[in-house]
This record gives structure tokens, C-alpha cells and sequence, in this order.
């Protein structure tokens, strides 16, 4: 230890760390809800997650601007006016999209609510996807995609991902002009038509949450979307996993973008979650290997991290880091190194025991609060686990041997096993 | 007002009571020997506890041929100190995590622990306030760092000089000239061990600290660990500090630069009120209803319906001196910036001559609670907050901020307008596309 134990003051942590278990109901629609309330600030959140992900497009680019143009207009409101209204109540509508799902996130004080789910519920049947709106974003979006490919963490991170899943993949393909100029307006109300339903949608509230509260989402939401008809998944290929190394060139560039990753168990997994106490070590943390090695030790980097990404259908390692470009040779192979020294030597008590504290204590944090739980609650049913899978984890932290880390790192940790992309200015071949 | 006395330091007490009005911030004020200022704010809903401190320290303490080196000493603050060789590790081990930050006015560290291990946060910090381990080692390694940290974000990114090159123009007198992570990338790789000392001693001293402890602790056991870890760091006598003021500016000013950068951008810059100054919460709400969101004059007119912008924002530096209003938009492709300049200018010169309407106003009357409630939930923040506003004079201000806000009138606003939306008041980087040559 390197503190001075004459000194140090006494630590301890909570022998017990429970996750409030969310309240469950489900709409009239049939779509399940779990609530976790009791904040005192008079503010709620809502996302409704629905299969309207790249997994279910039926081209590329689909999922996508559905999502940014769903506000752009219905039958009776333009874009502008949707927008005024949500921004004069000083709340936020958002909707995203990812591999798998999109998401509409409601934030706003309580007072607001029904005003939120009015407008929620209108853009769910009657968004009509003006056109020029469908002009204007694609405009956008193609300046965006340019400005983007002028900066390496972009190119490493789309590069990777290109890498590992194809260039056809729904969790692969890279954004392109063609394709964004490939969509048109009959996709996407088609898409919308299809896929935002009921049909394996889930509904997270989270915040100040009262029978009123409740009342006012069963009545705006329980009943939309009966008549989609939510055809069924897309069946996509996962390819075979192989290791690959690829550079991608962006002459003049003082730093070089870093990533390194494979495949991995998914959530539901018996290995996950020793599996992310092995990754925290790794570059879970400001005190892991990754970052001790290439930031304290060599100043190489002004951040490294790794985590464990998942969608619904793979699952994987994910290293992260910008170096200075002349470093980017050394930097990948010190990354070897670490994933090495994780499978040829135990983990000491006295490491094992810092990552454990703290730890427990980031994961103490995010019980903290209604909002904070119910992330976590979202986080666990997205994923395919249950509320249990909590405990489970809490107790893994808090049991998992050195000899348990060095058994995982020696199965999913070889860095032969790797794929390397670095985009930057020198090739390291 | 309770008075204290329990303490033979000469600690004083006074309580701020609940109201029953909009939730309030309550919290507990003490001042030791030594000069630190310290604030404890209970909060018993919650099982964490925060350990924030802010140092009157910014880059405008710098000299203008030394800059970066508020920042680079934020850095060195975690090279370790003479009992706790590994800050971040002594940290994790009792489950906390922590982070700092750096402006042109200050320097803020907080840790975050469960509640129940406060005392090795006050322990941590008080070391390294004491007995700070500054070498040549760790000064090496965090240069390293910091220089890559300046070509992270500033250099190997498109637009990345654009504040370097707007604060160079919009100030010439006032430190505010430079940004935090410095001047000119050789300060850092220059800084000499005997300039970050001199640093050290000159600025980091418990008169010059704010201290607050909040969350799921008490004041009477709170207390004595603060005099416990702080109380026997000697203090300094601080002379007070003034700043070159900036003079008024009386002309536009203008620069045009190209780059590899993929479009055209506009920089504008508008000189404002300080943080006290009432005008700030007009300002404040100006650059709002300008550029805040896809509903702001600005986007809407400019983005969505003359097609000139592909985005377009405007926000505050929020300095505690004289600050900027910027405005920041991307020409959208095959536009001319000269046509997108004076279509913004117009927008401008319509907040002049008109008053906003009263539905805008109500807007951002919701927007402002909204984000006061959103606040409240951070406890960091809510620390943060009580060091910040006891730094500008009473901790209490900031339960008075609601009421500030919600006092801004239309007019109010039309008259900040014609203060400062002004072309003589305005410093203009335009941000050329480098054009392919022609061979």
C-alpha cells in the first residue's frame, strides 16, 4: 500500500448495496413499464425504447434519420412549431437510434407531462417527414460526415467498428454520402409505420413519478400504435470473428487514434461480469494498467480506456486512446504488453483490493438518486438481464480471485486474438 | 443566527434556515485560523459526500510570456504529496473517484467518497495542500501530458485555434487574452521546476481556498476533521490582486484566416458585463433566446429558414471579470460568408430595435427552472456552486439566482441588446476554407 498507515484515516464501505427495485406495470398496449421514483426535485424522465434500430432497416441510413426527423413535422405542426413547443416548456425531446433500438427521451418538470405525452404520442402516429425537412437534414448531415473525417478518433472509431462487423453490417457500415442520398421520403414513413409499435417496445420512467403521472402515460401512451404492424427482425449474419490490423491515412495529423478490441460473451454470459472487473483493471479506471502504462508512466496519451460495448446480438472489447503521432507505434505495442502481463501473472491482493473499493463505491453512486437507479434498471433489461443481475455483480466485485481474473485474461485477452485499427499519419506496419 | 463558539480557533457559525419557498440550499459557514473559508452542506438523501475545493487561481494570474500554468499545475496536483504518494489511488481505495478544472478565474478539485469515508477526502486534499511532492519527475511526465492534451483539442482538431486567435482579438490589455491551456504550446514545453514552485507558493495557500464538504455528513462531526487535516497549514498574507482592466473598445475588430478546415466558419465576439454586474443576467438570457437551441432566433432564421448556417450558437464565456458574448456558426456549403455575416447582423440589429416578445421570455423563464432543478440533483455541483458564489462574496447569493432570472424583463433585454450587439463593440474571426489550388 502506499499510503502511510500511521495516518491514513479508517475506510469502510456499506456492507450491503441494493438497487431500489423499480415498480412494473404495463400499458394497455401491452408495452411493460418500470418506474423508479422519488426524487424531490419535481422533474421526470421517459424513454421509450422501440425495435427501430440499424438491425431492422431495410437500407442503410433508414433507422437514422427516421429518428432525427421525427420531430420534423405531422399533419398539423411544422418542424419549428414542434420544436418551440418543446423548448417553450424549457424541457427536452430527444430520439436517438443505435444498432438495435431507438430511443425518445422525455425530460421536463412534472407540470409539463401531459403536455410532453400529447406531442409524444402524435409524433409516434402522425410524423409525416416533410420533404425539405428530409433536404435540410441530409445537407446537414453530409457537412457533419465531412467534418468528421478530418478528425482520427472518428476514423479509428467508425474504422473499428467497420472492421469487426463488415461494411454491410448493421453494426458496421460507415456513413456515406451514396447512401444518405439513397433515402427517401417513403422509407422513412415506411419505417416509422413498421417499427415504431408497441411490438417489443419498453417504457423506463424515472424521477418525481405519481398515480397522476402514471394515469397520464397509460392514457397517452397505452393505446398508440395499434395499428403498426411491427413485422418481424431482420435476420443478419453475424460474420466469424478474425483478428485484423488496419491503418487508416490522415496525413498532417499530430495525433494518432487507437483501437483495439475482439469479440466478447454477451451480458447474460456467466463470464461478463468477471469479465468487467478484469476490464476495469485493465482501462476501466484512472488507476488501470492502460492508463498508468501510456499516461503516468510515458505521457503518451491525455486518456485511455477500455470497455465492454454491446448490442442485442455481439458483444465487445473496446480500447480507446489518441497518442501523439510519433508514439502510436509503441502505444500499441504497450497495449500488447498489458494484455499479457494480465495472462502470464496474478493480479496482487493489495490491486485486487483498490479495484474492488472503488468499485464498489462507483457502483454505490449509481443507486444514488431515482434517476441514477433507474439508468441502471434500463441498462439491465436492455441488455437481457434482470434486476437480480445486479446483485450478482455486486457480489462478484466484491468475491472474484486474482487466479479467476488471470483464468478470463488468458482465454479473451490474447492480443493475438486482437483487432488493431490506428488512423494517423505514418503507417505502422 | 446561532453564534458559535465551541471551537478555541475562533471559529465563527451561522446557519441559513430552510424556506418554505422554492427548495433552498442550506449550509453551515466557518472560517479557520489560517485564513480557509469552509461550508458544510447537509444532504442526508443521499449515501455519497462531496469534498470540493476552489482556489482563487486562473489563468489570468499568468504572466503573458508564462501562460498555461494554472492548468499545468492543476496537473501537478496529482503527482502526489509527502503521506499520500498516490493521490488517485488513496482515493479509490476508500471508493471515491475525483476531478479538477481550470479557468481563466479559478481552479476547482472535488472528491466524491462514500459518506462514510469523508475523512480520508479532507486528508488527501489537505495533504497536498501542505506537502505537495513538486520534482522534475512529475513535472516531466505532466508536461507530457498537457502537451498532448494542447494537441488533442486545440491542434490535431479542425477550428482548434479559433479561441486562441478570438481572445487575442477581442482583449488586448485584460489576461483573459489567452485561454487556459496556454498561449503557445512552448510555455509548457518551457515551464522551468523553479516557475512551477514560485507558482505554488504565490497561489495555493488556505486564505486563498473556499472548502465545502456536503452531502450525507454532519456539520458537528464535519468540523473537527476540516481542523484536523487544514487547520495547522500555515496561511500567507495574500495582497489583494487587481487585474489590467480591459479598455473599451470603440472599433470592430477583424481577422480572416484559412485553413484545411471543411467549411467556412464565423466567430463573433461581443464584449459583456462582469459576473456580479445586474446586466449579466440579462446577457445571460440574451445569448438564450440568440442561440440556444433549434427554437432561437438565430437557428431558426438562419439554419432552418434562410439556409446560410448549417448551425449556428451563441453562449457566454461566463468569466467573473468582463466577459464575452460568442457567436459561432458554420457557413453551410456553397453559401458566401460575406451574405451569412450580414444576415447574422441583421437578426442582431432586430433584438436592438425590437423588444423579444413575451412568449420568448416565458420560454426561458421555464428553461431556467428547468435547469435550477436539474442543478439541484448534482450534489458536486451544488458544492461547487456554494465555493464559487462564497468566492464572489455570500455563499446565499446563489439561492438567489432564481429570483434574478425570473426578474429579467423584455425591455431589460432589448436594452443589454443595444449595450452590446454592437459593430464597435464586436471582434470578428472569419474562418476561411482552404480552396484547392489550382496546377
Amino acid at each position: 500500500m502506499e499510503t502511510n498507515p500511521v495516518i491514513a484515516p479508517k475506510t469502510s464501505l456499506p456492507d450491503t448495496i441494493a438497487l431500489p427495485i423499480p415498480e412494473q406495470i404495463a400499458l394497455g398496449n401491452g408495452i411493460p413499464v418500470w418506474v423508479s421514483s422519488g426524487v424531490s426535485q419535481p422533474l421526470i424522465r421517459l424513454s421509450l425504447m422501440l425495435e427501430a434500430g440499424k438491425w431492422f432497416e431495410p437500407k442503410q441510413e433508414v433507422s437514422h434519420l427516421t429518428a432525427r426527423l421525427l420531430k420534423s413535422g405531422t399533419s398539423k405542426k411544422t418542424a419549428a412549431q414542434i420544436e418551440e413547443e418543446v423548448e417553450y416548456l424549457g424541457a427536452s425531446l430527444s430520439v436517438g437510434h443505435g444498432g438495435d433500438f431507438a430511443e425518445i427521451a422525455v425530460f421536463a418538470l412534472t407540470k409539463h407531462l401531459e403536455q410532453m405525452l400529447v406531442l409524444v404520442s402524435e409524433l409516434l402516429i402522425d410524423a409525416s417527414f416533410p420533404e425539405r425537412e428530409l433536404q435540410h437534414e441530409r445537407n446537414i448531415r453530409k457537412q457533419r460526415l465531412q467534418l468528421n473525417r478530418e478528425k482520427t478518433n472518428y476514423l479509428a472509431k467508425v474504422g473499428f467498428k467497420e472492421t469487426l462487423f463488415g461494411s454491410q453490417h448493421p453494426y458496421g457500415y460507415p456513413r456515406s454520402e451514396q447512401s444518405l442520398d439513397s433515402v427517401s421520403r417513403a422509407d422513412l414513413s415506411s419505417f416509422h409505420q413498421q417499427r415504431y409499435t408497441p411490438q417489443g417496445a419498453k417504457l423506463f420512467v424515472t424521477g418525481q413519478v405519481d398515480e397522476q403521472a402514471l394515469k397520464l402515460i397509460e392514457q397517452y401512451l397505452g393505446g398508440v400504435g395499434a395499428e403498426g404492424t411491427g413485422q418481424n427482425g431482420m435476420q443478419w449474419h453475424l460474420p466469424e470473428y478474425r483478428s485484423q490490423e488496419r491503418f487508416i491515412s490522415k496525413p498532417g495529423s499530430v495525433q494518432s487514434a487507437i483501437r483495439m478490441g475482439r469479440f466478447m460473451p454477451m451480458p447474460s454470459h456467466a463470464d461478463h461480469s468477471g469479465l468487467r472487473a478484469l476490464n476495469i483493471v485493465l482501462g476501466g479506471y484512472f488507476g488501470s494498467r492502460l492508463m498508468t502504462n501510456l499516461r503516468e508512466n510515458k505521457g503518451y496519451t491525455y486518456g485511455v480506456y477500455s470497455h465492454i460495448a454491446h448490442n442485442r446480438h455481439q458483444a465487445y472489447l473496446n480500447i480507446a486512446t489518441d497518442v501523439g503521432q510519433q508514439y502510436a507505434e509503441d502505444a500499441v505495442q504497450q497495449i500488447r504488453f498489458e494484455l499479457d502481463r494480465l495472462r502470464n501473472e496474478l493480479v496482487s491482493e493489495s490491486e485486487l483490493e483498490l479495484v474492488r473499493n472503488y468499485t464498489l463505491g462507483v457502483i454505490l453512486s449509481t443507486t444514488d438518486g431515482a434517476f441514477k437507479s433507474g439508468q441502471v434498471v434500463k441498462d439491465l433489461i436492455m441488455s437481457g438481464r434482470d434486476i437480480q443481475a445486479f446483485d450478482d455483480h455486486v457480489n462478484t466485485i466484491k468475491t472474484i480471485t486474482p487466479q479467476r481474473l488471470k483464468a478470463l485474461a488468458e482465454q479473451y485477452l490474447d492480443p493475438n486474438d486482437m483487432t488493431t485499427v490506428v488512423a494517423g499519419s505514418t503507417s505502422e506496419a | 443566527m446561532v453564534a458559535g463558539g465551541r471551537w478555541d480557533i475562533g471559529v465563527i457559525l451561522q446557519i441559513a434556515y430552510q424556506r418554505e419557498l422554492n427548495s433552498m440550499i442550506s449550509f453551515e459557514r466557518s472560517l479557520l485560523a489560517n485564513g480557509l473559508r469552509v461550508l458544510v452542506h447537509e444532504d442526508h438523501t443521499t449515501p455519497m459526500a462531496v469534498v470540493n475545493i476552489l482556489y482563487n487561481v486562473g489563468a489570468r494570474d499568468e504572466q503573458e510570456d508564462k501562460t498555461g500554468f494554472a492548468h499545468l499545475f492543476e496537473h501537478l496536483m496529482f503527482a502526489g504529496s509527502k503521506n499520500v504518494p498516490s493521490f488517485d489511488r488513496a482515493l479509490q481505495h476508500a471508493g471515491g473517484n475525483n476531478n479538477a478544472f481550470t479557468t481563466n478565474d479559478l481552479t476547482n478539485y472535488y472528491e466524491v467518497v462514500p459518506a462514510s469515508n469523508i475523512e480520508t477526502a479532507l486528508w488527501v486534499e489537505a495533504d497536498r495542500l501542505a506537502h505537495l511532492n513538486i520534482n522534475s519527475e512529475s513535472l516531466e511526465v505532466q508536461r507530457s501530458v498537457v502537451s498532448e492534451e494542447f494537441k488533442q483539442h486545440y491542434i490535431n482538431q479542425p477550428y482548434g485555434d479559433a479561441w486562441h486567435l478570438l481572445r487575442a482579438l477581442a482583449y488586448q490589455t485584460h489576461p483573459y487574452k489567452w485561454p487556459t491551456i496556454g498561449k503557445d504550446l512552448s510555455h509548457i514545453e518551457n515551464a522551468s521546476l523553479g516557475d512551477v514552485q514560485a507558482f505554488f507558493e504565490k497561489h495555493y495557500t488556505p486564505s486563498n481556498a473556499l472548502l465545502v464538504v456536503a452531502g450525507g455528513v454532519e456539520v458537528d462531526r464535519v468540523l473537527p476533521l476540516v481542523e484536523r487535516w487544514f487547520g495547522s497549514i500555515p496561511g500567507n498574507n495574500l495582497t489583494g490582486r487587481t487585474y489590467p482592466s480591459e479598455p473599451q473598445q470603440s472599433d470592430a475588430r477583424r481577422k480572416q484566416v484559412t485553413a484545411s478546415v471543411p467549411s467556412d466558419a464565423l466567430f463573433l465576439a461581443f464584449h459583456g458585463p462582469s459576473r456580479m454586474d445586474p446586466g449579466f443576467y440579462e446577457i445571460a438570457i440574451l445569448a438564450e433566446l440568440l442561440g440556444s437551441g433549434k427554437s432561437s432566433r438565430l437557428y431558426q432564421r438562419l439554419v432552418k429558414d434562410q439556409k446560410l448556417f448549417a448551425g449556428v450558437e451563441a453562449y457566454l464565456t461566463g468569466n467573473l471579470d468582463p466577459g464575452l458574448l460568442v457567436i459561432d456558426g458554420h457557413v453551410l456549403e456553397g453559401v458566401d460568408p460575406q451574405r451569412a455575416e450580414d444576415a447574422l447582423w441583421f437578426e442582431l440589429n432586430a433584438l436592438r430595435n425590437e423588444a423579444v416578445t413575451e412568449k420568448e421570455i416565458g420560454k426561458i423563464r421555464n428553461r431556467i427552472e428547468h435547469d435550477l432543478a436539474v442543478e439541484e440533483l448534482d450534489l458536486k455541483g451544488r458544492a461547487f456552486n456554494l465555493a464559487l458564489f462564497e468566492l464572489l462574496g455570500d455563499a446565499n447569493l446563489y439561492n438567489e439566482e432564481a429570483q434574478k432570472y425570473s426578474s429579467v424583463t423584455a425591455e431589460s433585454v432589448q436594452a443589454i441588446a443595444n449595450r452590446v450587439l454592437l459593430r464597435e463593440n464586436c471582434s470578428t474571426l472569419d474562418y476561411r476554407k482552404q480552396q484547392p489550388s489550382l496546377n
